[in-house]
């Protein structure tokens, strides 16, 4: 799959960093770009669209990045999906907490796009999304 | 749900501000909640603590440090204030609270000044009231998230 052509998913309850982070996509060739501002509404998109990875907040309600996480790895169809939290949490204590529950990487804000080349394509390259 | 990609970073900011504005909103009325009777309210110390956190990791995301770092030692001090077992030492988070949240209130609208020696002096004065409470929790960078990202890939 080439980078135009893969689905990202962004999850974040801000709307000026939801603004920002699909700017920082584009400006990397990504253009099928779907955002969602809480894990509820992540996982409808998730089942209507062909999302290739999800890049995720974490703290939000309904529904946070964590549940989303637990729900991802749960599905029968979704598990194998990269996903990487891209969040201001950096406590050890919480971050561990998502590495247990299979998170691919691990973004503390901001996302730049040096990460984006550095964590995203890492990512999608090792899950076979990116060939 | 869509958003307009191209949009300058000052019109960026300008959302932010609007968005952010409401966050500290809320934060205020938590903390006047909490003013009002501190024992049974101070399970709203979670609240303030989140809003800062979200104040925070925009700040962050929008290249904003001076209004990251306030919001980051308000997010600390209310998260020891929720597990404070000593009256003066919630007084002295509530005090500590409002500072912060009066001085990012202050930044949200004056985003585009320059720091002053009060934002430094408050910034010292939080430090030392966190560093009082027990210091922040303990935090990890890119590379400590790597070694814990390999040690669960070499366990799995």
């Amino acid at each position: 799959m080439k980078v135009q052509d893969i689905g990202i998913l962004i999850v974040d309850d801000v709307n000026a960093i939801r603004v920002q982070i699909k700017e920082v996509l584009r400006k990397v060739g990504f253009e099928k770009i779907w955002v969602a501002a809480n894990g509820t509404e992540a996982m409808e998109i998730m089942v209507n669209q062909p999302v290739s990875c999800v890049l995720s907040d974490w703290h939000m309600s309904p529904m946070d990045g964590l549940a989303l996480l637990k729900w991802i790895r749960k599905h029968s169809e979704f598990h194998k999906l990269p996903f990487i939290m891209v969040t201001a949490e950096s406590a050890r204590e919480e971050v561990v907490k998502v590495v247990i529950e299979g998170v691919d990487d691990y973004i503390v804000k901001p996302l730049t796009v040096e990460q984006v080349h550095e964590k995203l394509f890492k990512t999608l390259i090792k899950k076979k999304v990116l060939l | 749900m869509s958003e307009n990609s191209n949009q300058t970073q000052h019109e960026k900011i300008q959302l932010f501000i609007q968005e952010l504005s409401g966050f500290a909103g809320t934060a205020e009325s938590t903390l006047e909640k909490i003013d009002q009777d501190k024992e049974k309210n101070r399970d709203q110390f979670s609240v303030f603590s989140r809003k800062m956190f979200d104040i925070r990791g925009t700040a962050q995301q929008l290249e904003l440090p001076h209004i990251a770092k306030i919001a980051g030692l308000g997010e600390e001090i209310a998260l020891k204030a929720a597990k404070a077992t000593r009256n003066a030492q919630i007084r002295k988070c509530m005090g500590a609270l409002w500072d912060a949240l009066t001085t990012v209130k202050y930044l949200l609208q004056h985003y585009q000044e320059p720091t002053t020696d009060e934002q430094e002096i408050l910034v010292t004065r939080l430090e030392a009231t966190l560093k009082a409470l027990g210091g922040e929790r303990e935090k990890v960078d890119a590379k400590a998230i790597e070694e814990l990202l390999k040690s669960r890939r070499g366990a799995s």
